[in-house]
């Protein structure tokens, strides 16, 4: 029992004084009285009722802050209740004994240490604190009974309404601004009729004015939405130094890409959309060997080196044997690589080249991969025609 | 008595501060005494912060204060970064003083007191300026002690990714620290102008123009931001004849309002601080006796020769990183020297965060404090959060600039519609009263929803009037918010109070 009243102490001392626990048992007029009623303190969250063990102190004794005036004792605990400020205990309503007393009953009144009690005009008992049950035997004053569901009026609509189901997230946790008050008091609005934008969903003030119409509803989601932006650090535009490491990776790799022998058979590939021949519901094949055939009526010249045989036709002033090469694609799906363009992109940023996406805002689903393969000396040749291929198929209509 | 022994045998000779400090409660010993244990066996911290700055040291004992075992390497000697030991407070303590000064040789008489013979003794000024940075260094050391935090006096290099290697200051074998987390807030240093050696004696930068010994009859700026204009004034006050060339075709820096620089100009220049904007300084001699500037103006490229005795090179602050080792973990720069991050402050290693000058975002002191608070929390928590859209802004000129969220330029530029409400000091009672009305508050607010979008003062006491305003940003404020918020009479910020009525409705007193 000693443990138990020596740790309810410490648990009181800093928090829950008890003029902290009087006051709020009665009503917001205590501090124009010169005394005021000396409730029944809730020691604990939980506490709902308790007896008097003890007054530690007589009718009529002055008492300092820190001094014990009570041990009031509960189901669990018995508990001292200290002062916290200097007073004087004018009158004791309930006196010590095994009696049950609800919490916020009138116990007492307390008196300023200045005032002269045997003048004193005793409050009478705050009318909100209404015994609950008639179990309590303690001399409380009869007073009508009033029903709790009905509290006093409150005219203007407040943000949270007394009767609120707590067992529903409330729409509008906060309490209106300054500048809300005044329109939601002119619109008949309450704040849980309203649709918050601001930080952690408040209500501002435009919120209000776009639910009553008097701005575009969407007006304050779009704002809210920039102004967030700002709330991050921006880290977009970020141009790495030059010399750090990876973009002399690039430059290793695209030497490496060179040094192979020129007629090596290399693999070019781009992806096309053929979003617009299946819309036209066209045969596949036969539009892609049309690009083809178009592509290929008009590329530079190959840089193959010409064979002995080519060279000596020329001399003799022949009609030159040489044929410039025809190229065919294959189509396969397209399966964008993740890591190489990011990489790409980086080393176009440096050095200061930017190329356009051309499969950016298309459906990827429509995309193929368009290969073709030719010797290492002729990639430019290339791309050449498969930039001319998708161009067929992407945008010109006699292709398609 | 077992615990305190631990205590102190765990203590290792990094960390003599904190084995002598009693912890203030059985609780923290018990709670500190539970990762002591845990991380003593093989001497690892879980932080270690690189720079002891505003951001480095309020990482460090936020992390400590998390149960974190921390360490903070700082080289400088001394701990609060340049924003204490030669930025923001000691530029303060010769701001105030100077101020006092100039204001007791200028304008007291007008307030019917006289004052004869009055003499600035500069060496005293420097002194108090000198012991107010002591006092407060001195402080954060006691708040390390009082947190637990190990204060590491050395170069702190990277190693590796759980690796700081430290030189300390005094000499002496160089230390290792191995560590979950890194932090660095190594901060950032003056920019140096090509072609002018900083001596800190006739070429300086904000550190020398904090330390001259004596006043000198001519000064150059070269850079009209919040660096150059507030070192200028204290000089200018002093009684040197103070130049300032800049760049751009307005003073205060890229973040000031238009409105706010026009009237600084106009204000400071009243003051005796002449302007040279839209001129670039084509090159510099510091070779003779003082200092030879060639200038040329922007717009008409005419060319002129500018001489002080010093010249103060403020034309910005760049990424400190030496000696930091970024390259033994392979994390990058950008092309300005600032470390790449991400959102929550990670580099290419998860476990090495940096925050403040030396990364992006605004070289503020408190910004960076928001960051090192942020990341010591997504170190602990996996959350950290710092709003970058209600940072303010101030400048201590006199009168003070000091401003938060968008410019009107930047809303403009934004495409947003919105709307302009200022009131000008000069029809408030206080400052009337004061006798200091120069300067105006304004307010701007998107058109429609009326929430404000940025606030600029520029007005006696503005630094800490912006706090309304910042706090104003940060829970989404409507002008009208602030109108109907009762403002003491009679105090300057009715002024702030009248120019939000002016946003949204109309002022009482203009």
């Amino acid at each position: 029992m000693s443990s138990a009243l020596r740790s309810s102490k410490r648990l009181l001392r800093p928090g829950y004084s008890w003029r902290a626990v009087a006051a709020r048992g009665i009503s917001s007029t205590t501090r124009d009285l010169k005394a005021h009623n000396f409730n029944m303190p809730a020691l604990s969250p939980t506490m709902t009722e308790g007896t008097i063990a003890s007054w530690r102190i007589n009718e009529g004794d002055k008492f300092a802050a820190g001094d014990v005036i009570l041990e009031v004792e509960t189901d669990k605990a018995q508990m001292d209740v200290e002062a916290q400020d200097d007073g004087i205990l004018a009158k004791i309503f309930v006196q010590a004994s095994k009696d049950i007393v609800q919490v916020g009953t009138r116990i007492g009144v307390l008196a300023d240490i200045e005032d002269d009690i045997s003048t004193l005009e005793i409050p009478p008992e705050s009318p909100s604190i209404i015994p609950q049950e008639s179990s309590s035997s303690s001399p409380p004053p009869p007073s009508p009974p009033k029903q709790e569901s009905k509290p006093s009026p409150p005219p203007e609509p407040t943000p949270e309404p007394s009767n609120v189901d707590h067992h529903k997230p409330r729409k509008n946790p906060f309490i209106p601004t300054p500048g809300l008050i005044h329109l939601l008091h002119t619109n008949g609005l309450r704040m849980s009729d309203v649709n918050g934008t601001g930080p952690q969903g408040r209500v501002l003030k435009g919120d209000i004015l776009a639910h009553i119409g008097q701005i575009d509803k969407n007006k304050p989601k779009s704002l809210a939405n920039d102004i967030a932006k700002l709330a991050k650090l921006d880290l977009s535009n970020i141009t790495p130094k030059k010399a750090s490491p990876p973009p002399k990776k690039e430059e290793k790799e695209t030497k490496k890409e060179k040094k192979p022998n020129p007629l090596e058979a290399i693999e070019i590939s781009i992806p096309i959309s053929l979003a617009k021949i299946d819309a036209t519901q066209r045969p596949l094949e036969a539009s892609i060997a049309r690009a083809v055939e178009f592509a290929n009526s008009a590329l530079p010249p190959s840089k193959i080196p010409a064979t002995p045989a080519e060279l000596f036709d020329e001399i003799l002033g022949l009609p030159s044997s040489r044929r410039e090469p025809k190229y065919s694609v294959r189509a396969s799906e397209y399966k964008p690589v993740p890591a190489a363009p990011v990489v790409a992109d980086l080393f176009d940023e440096i050095i200061g080249i930017t190329k356009p996406k051309s499969t950016i805002g298309q459906d990827p689903s429509a995309l193929r991969e368009f290969k073709v393969k030719v010797p290492a000396i002729d990639r430019d040749r290339a791309e050449f025609f498969l930039a001319k291929v998708k161009h067929s198929l992407e945008q010109d209509e006699r292709a398609v | 008595m077992l615990k305190t022994i631990q205590r102190q045998t765990a203590s290792s000779v990094l960390r003599p501060l904190r084995s002598r400090f009693a912890s203030p409660s059985t609780f923290c010993i018990a709670d500190r005494q539970s990762w002591r244990s845990y991380s003593s066996e093989s001497g690892e911290h879980d932080v270690v912060v690189i720079g002891g700055g505003p951001g480095g040291y309020v990482a460090a004992i936020k992390a400590a204060q998390l149960g974190l075992k921390t360490a903070c390497v700082e080289k400088r000697g001394a701990l609060g970064g340049t924003c204490l030991n030669v930025g923001c407070i000691p530029s303060k303590s010769l701001l105030n003083n100077s101020h006092i000064y100039h204001q007791i040789k200028h304008d007291i008489k007008q307030r019917g007191i006289e004052v004869d013979n009055v003499r600035l003794n500069l060496e005293q000024m420097m002194a108090a300026k000198d012991k107010s940075v002591k006092s407060l260094t001195g402080g954060i050391e006691i708040l390390f002690k009082q947190n637990g935090v190990d204060y590491v006096k050395g170069t702190g290099t990277i190693t590796g990714e759980n690796e700081v290697k430290v030189k300390p200051i005094d000499g002496g074998e160089e230390v290792s620290l191995k560590t979950k987390n890194i932090i660095i807030a190594t901060g950032s240093e003056a920019t140096p102008f090509p072609g002018l050696e900083i001596d800190e004696k006739k070429v300086l930068t904000s550190t020398g123009a904090i330390a001259l010994t004596e006043v000198p009859k001519k000064m150059i700026v070269i850079g009209g931001g919040i660096i150059g204009l507030e070192m200028g004034s204290v000089w200018s006050r002093l009684g040197t004849e103070v130049t300032v060339v800049e760049f751009l075709d307005a003073i205060g820096g890229p973040g000031m309002d238009a409105d706010i620089a026009k009237t600084a100009q106009r204000i400071l220049g009243r003051q005796g601080i002449k302007f040279k904007t839209s001129h670039k300084v084509l090159s510099g001699d510091a070779s003779g006796e003082g200092v030879k500037l060639e200038i040329e103006s922007v717009k008409n490229q005419k060319q002129e020769t500018l001489e002080a005795d010093v010249v103060l090179v403020a034309i910005g602050r760049r990424p400190y990183t030496k000696d930091l080792g970024l390259e033994n973990v392979g994390i990058e720069t950008d092309e300005r020297g600032r470390i790449i991050i991400d959102q929550e402050y990670r580099t290419k290693h998860e476990n090495i965060r940096v925050i403040g000058d030396v990364t992006f975002g605004a070289m503020l002191a408190h910004k960076a404090e928001e960051e090192g608070i942020a990341a010591a929390e997504f170190i602990k928590k996996g959350y950290g959060h710092v709003n970058y859209g209600a940072i303010p802004s101030v400048m201590y000129t006199h009168p003070e600039a000091a401003w938060v969220g968008q410019t009107e330029q930047e809303v403009k530029a934004s495409g947003k519609e919105y709307v302009v409400g200022t009131f000008p000091f000069l029809a408030n009672s206080r400052a009337k009263t004061n006798l200091e009305t120069d300067g105006m508050v304004k307010f701007i607010a998107e058109k429609e929803t009326d929430r404000v979008l940025g606030i600029h003062i520029i007005g006696p006491n503005a630094g800490e009037m912006i706090a309304e305003g910042v706090l104003a940003i940060e829970y989404g404020a409507s002008s009208e918010d602030i109108a109907r918020t009762s403002h003491a009479h009679p105090t300057l910020s009715e002024a702030f109070k009248e120019a939000a009525m002016a946003t949204y409705d109309k002022a009482i007193h203009a």
